[in-house]
């Protein structure tokens, strides 16, 4: 510790004066003042009994090093003495400053004198991770931050501390014997030997435990025997918001304080994972983030401006429609349900039993010169009233529930619109026709409706949605999942539910709708079929895939070209190659290409194939609730969302993992073969580039024993998979601990593992 | 405000919300003559899309729809707890819900919880060779280790999930840091 004499100015001030008044006489040289005197170490900590050799630097005003005498004295001689050399020894438990004096400058140290930390006991007796524990002794520090406890080595979070009794977090360390230190700043105690008992869990093949809380989380010793094993590890976020991060370390059998871990794969590695879409879903994907920018600009500045109604327009709601008649629809895709600015003319080119499809009469192709359309609006009215209509009600309800409070025409409207195209969505529905027109709802046009795009060019390409038999092919599907938009918000309005449903089960479900419809109609799979890839004769998958295929299309000529269940399986994909970074719970900032709408559906798929008693009464459970979101998945499966989110983790990876028979229905999906339907894509030459594996789900692979991995950036709801495969020699430990290295565990974290062989 | 009289502001809101709304532009009803409402609940993000909305759901009674500018930056904060400041309307967002919802004029939010866990939220600030988050209330919280990610986030406005006496390792960003 530095001091400096407060006359030392004075001093200074007194030569210049004398060399100023010299005259050029001899003048004895002065001997430099001392400025300084620096005691080190400054601030030491001794053990009582014990010594400490303490040293004076005497500086001049320079920085100059003087040889001068130096007086050393303690202020609390019976906690700290010192000699008349600077050695300073500890004698009682307390603080002492230690003085260094050269010609009147004093320089310092603050003695801190301890005692070494002495365990005399450790309760309970048994340690189990996870619980606390409480060391008594002596010499602990009573500030929590100066007490390190380690168990085995492993840092154990402390929890309150006096000079006598430390409690900790049992950290995640081996059954069996182990000891127990604490270091404080004088230094480490003698070991303390006692018991550790964990919970070592066995998982047969083909099971699956999941974490059901943080505390189980943290440590799991898994009881393996001899024998070649492989287990899939599945570490989550419980958090069920897609902006919510976590980082955390994956420990492998941690025997000393945390290694610097290894990056699991994944963004950690400050790498830019390789975007999985073709350019084309690119630009869609950012068609569609640019219209939800604009939506949101919209919701934040128009829909207050309460704008009047465009009393010209009159939408004719309710009156019986005939082919041909021209009606006039309020377009508020772009404005919002306030505004009726924005109309639609119409012209009613198909009335069935169950829809009518309203053609804009400002649409580049007309059906009327264009056969190929004609027949393409034909078919997809057909569609609904034969198979979709009774399809989406038997699975939610009927979308016509509340018809006699709206427009009483017993149809559902599909207004098919150029003005939709370049926007990003394919189609829309909008909450506001439910209700009655009038102040800030003057778009609305009061009836069941949903607003489709069209094609754009004559020619035939069944691969692009701008021709007529391509836009049919994505269309068809999309015809059942706005429809079930309607049901959804007519079963709130109904059921004077307080809210309509979050979005990211509204879409996901809206998937169910497609698959609803495709499974029954066209891949004809029931329930729990485990279908997988299939061919071009048996009209499934393969077919969603081969829009072209002659097969196909000869084969059911009814339905096809369809791309059916394609987008459920095929735009999942990011959140199979990249599952930390993926949230069933809605794309994150910056994220694009909706996702969770497919990520959703699977974890809806799994939750009903795991718990349902039926599809329908589940679904129609979801759309009748009151409830929203988690709360609503959660109560309709009759498990916790851990439970969901650990179980659906843990099939997407395990789902008829080759060679594993007779595994639970935990980790399965039981009405898809995931493993057939991605070999099958990957052996499609059209398909192979993107799917360049058999599967696309690739775990971090790591043996048995110690190894260090650390997770960041993990998504609510989302993975980090591991697979830890050959010969345990052990049980293994598998401990999940702050990146901070203070040995807690984030309170999102949990963790699912099944045994694969 | 105490988490009590939050509670409490919170109760009287979703009463009055359950009264019901009007919608914009109609009669004379003044807002509640109220300078300040506040309003704890979680952000959701309900309805199909495109056309989804934004609201806020108290834990009982009917949610109400954030608007102004400050309304953008919930968006990153779905499935998340946060209490809302600003003036609840008459006005209703029919649309936003089945029964209309309350529009809220948010002047500003802090994240409360994630999870049922106590976050805080503010600004990242580095302070010498440590970084600090400062509340909007200007309370300012040592970060024991801050994530790599947020390392890059100087000057954001993000939220720490956790106690501070540990090191948080659950956090989101509310908006990034611009650079």
């Amino acid at each position: 510790m530095r001091a400096t004499r407060g006359r030392r100015g004075l001093a200074c001030a007194a030569l210049l004066v004398l060399a100023a008044c010299g005259g050029g006489g001899a003048t004895p040289p002065q001997a430099p003042a001392v400025a300084t005197v620096t005691v080190s170490p400054g601030a030491p900590v001794l053990t009582v009994g014990l010594t400490q050799q303490l040293t004076a630097v005497v500086q001049d005003v320079n920085g100059s090093v003087l040889a001068r005498a130096v007086t050393w004295s303690s202020n609390a001689p019976l906690v700290a003495s010192v000699s008349a050399t600077g050695l300073a020894t500890a004698l009682t438990v307390g603080s002492a400053t230690i003085s260094a004096t050269a010609s009147g400058v004093i320089g310092t140290a603050a003695v801190t004198s301890l005692v070494a930390p002495l365990i005399t006991g450790v309760s309970p007796a048994t340690l189990v991770p996870g619980a606390i524990a409480t060391i008594t002794g002596a010499g602990f520090d009573a500030t929590i931050a100066n007490d390190t406890v380690t168990v085995q080595g492993v840092l154990a979070p402390v929890v309150s501390a006096t000079v006598t009794q430390v409690s900790f977090v049992v950290p995640c360390a081996m059954s069996g014997a182990v000891g127990v230190r604490v270091r404080t700043r004088v230094g480490p105690s003698a070991l303390f030997a006692t018991t550790l008992q964990g919970i070592a869990r066995t998982i047969p093949v083909g099971q699956a435990w999941v974490s059901p809380d943080v505390t189980t989380a943290a440590c799991t010793e898994l009881a393996v025997s001899a024998t070649p094993a492989r287990y899939l590890v599945a570490v989550f976020s419980n958090a069920t918001s897609a902006n919510t991060l976590t980082d955390v370390d994956v420990g492998g059998n941690p025997t000393g304080l945390a290694p610097d871990p290894t990056p699991a794969q994944g963004l950690q590695q400050g790498t830019v994972p390789t975007d999985p879409r073709s350019a084309e879903q690119r630009r869609q994907d950012a068609a569609h983030y640019a219209f939800l920018e604009r939506e949101r600009q919209w919701f934040a500045t128009a829909r207050p401006r309460g704008i009047t109604m465009n009393a010209r327009v009159a939408t004719g709601a309710g009156r019986a429609v005939a082919l041909g008649d021209m009606r006039s629809t309020y377009f508020t895709f772009t404005v919002g349900c306030s505004d009726s600015s924005q109309v639609v003319r119409g012209k009613a080119i198909y009335v069935g039993t169950r829809s009518i499809i309203w053609e804009d009469s400002a649409n580049t192709l007309q059906s009327a010169s264009l056969p190929a359309l004609a027949t393409s609006y034909q078919r997809i009215g057909q569609q609904f009233d034969s198979e979709q209509y009774a399809s989406d009600s038997a699975t939610f309800g009927d979308p016509l529930r509340r018809d006699a409070q709206t427009d009483g025409d017993g149809k559902v409207h599909m207004v098919f619109t150029q003005r939709l195209n370049g926007s990003g969505a394919a189609a829309y529905v909008t909450a506001c026709d439910q209700f009655t027109r009038g102040p800030g709802l003057y778009g609305s046009n009061l009836g069941e409706y949903f607003y489709g795009n069209v094609p754009t060019t004559a020619t035939p390409n069944v691969n692009s949605t701008a021709s007529p038999d391509g836009w049919f092919a994505f269309m068809g599907r999309t015809v059942a999942h706005e429809v079930k938009h309607i049901i959804s918000m007519a079963s709130r309005v109904a059921n004077g539910a307080p809210s309509f449903e979050a979005s990211w089960l509204e879409e996901g479900t809206a998937r169910h709708a497609e698959e609803g419809w495709v499974r029954s109609r066209m891949h004809n799979t029931p329930w729990k079929a485990n279908r997988g890839f299939g061919t071009a004769a048996a009209n499934g998958l393969f077919c969603d895939f081969a829009l072209g295929d002659a097969t196909c299309l000869a084969g059911d000529a009814t339905h096809r070209p369809s791309w059916g269940m394609r987008r459920h399986f095929d735009e999942i994909l990011p959140k199979l190659t990249q599952p930390w970074n993926w949230s069933p719970y809605g794309d994150g900032s910056g994220q694009s290409g909706s996702v969770f709408y497919q990520t959703t559906w699977s974890l809806v798929r799994y939750a009903m194939d795991r718990y349902a008693v039926s599809e329908n009464a589940f679904l129609t459970g979801l759309v009748n609730a009151t409830s929203v979101g988690v709360t609503n998945l959660s109560a309709q499966a009759g498990v916790p969302i851990d439970q969901l989110i650990g179980g659906w983790g843990l099939a997407l990876y395990a789902d008829d993992y080759p060679g594993l028979a007779g595994a639970s229905a935990d980790i399965g999906f039981a009405t898809w073969n995931l493993r057939d339907i991605y070999a099958g894509l990957h052996a499609q030459p059209a398909w192979s580039g993107r799917y360049p594996t058999t599967f696309p789900i690739a775990p971090t692979v790591l043996g048995w024993g110690a190894f260090a991995q650390r997770v960041t950036a993990l998504r609510g709801g989302a993975h980090m998979y591991f697979e830890l495969q050959g010969t345990p020699a052990q049980n293994q430990l598998i401990s999940l601990r702050s990146i901070a290295g203070d040995g807690t565990t984030p309170g999102t974290i949990r963790i699912a593992i099944t045994r694969l062989q | 405000m105490t988490r009590r009289a939050q509670g409490v502001v919170g109760l009287l809101l979703a009463v009055m919300a359950s009264v019901g709304c009007r919608a914009p532009g109609t009669g004379a009803a003044p807002g509640i003559a109220v300078a300040s409402d506040t309003l704890r609940g979680v952000v959701r993000l309900v309805g199909s899309e495109p056309m989804a909305t934004l609201a806020v759901f108290p834990a009982a009674g009917d949610p109400v729809v954030p608007q102004g500018a400050d309304a953008e930056l919930l968006r990153s904060l779905t499935g998340i707890e946060v209490v809302v400041r600003g003036r609840v309307t008459f006005d209703c967002a029919a649309d936003a819900g089945p029964r209309g919802a309350r529009i809220f004029e948010l002047a500003s939010f802090r994240v409360r919880a994630v999870g049922g866990v106590r976050a805080v939220d503010g600004i990242l600030t580095r302070v010498d060779s440590g970084w600090r988050l400062v509340t909007l209330e200007g309370e300012q919280i040592a970060i024991a280790f801050l994530a790599p990610m947020m390392r890059l986030q100087e000057g954001a406005r993000v939220y720490f999930v956790g106690p501070f006496d540990r090191a948080p390792s659950t956090y989101g960003i509310i908006k990034a840091a611009v650079r």
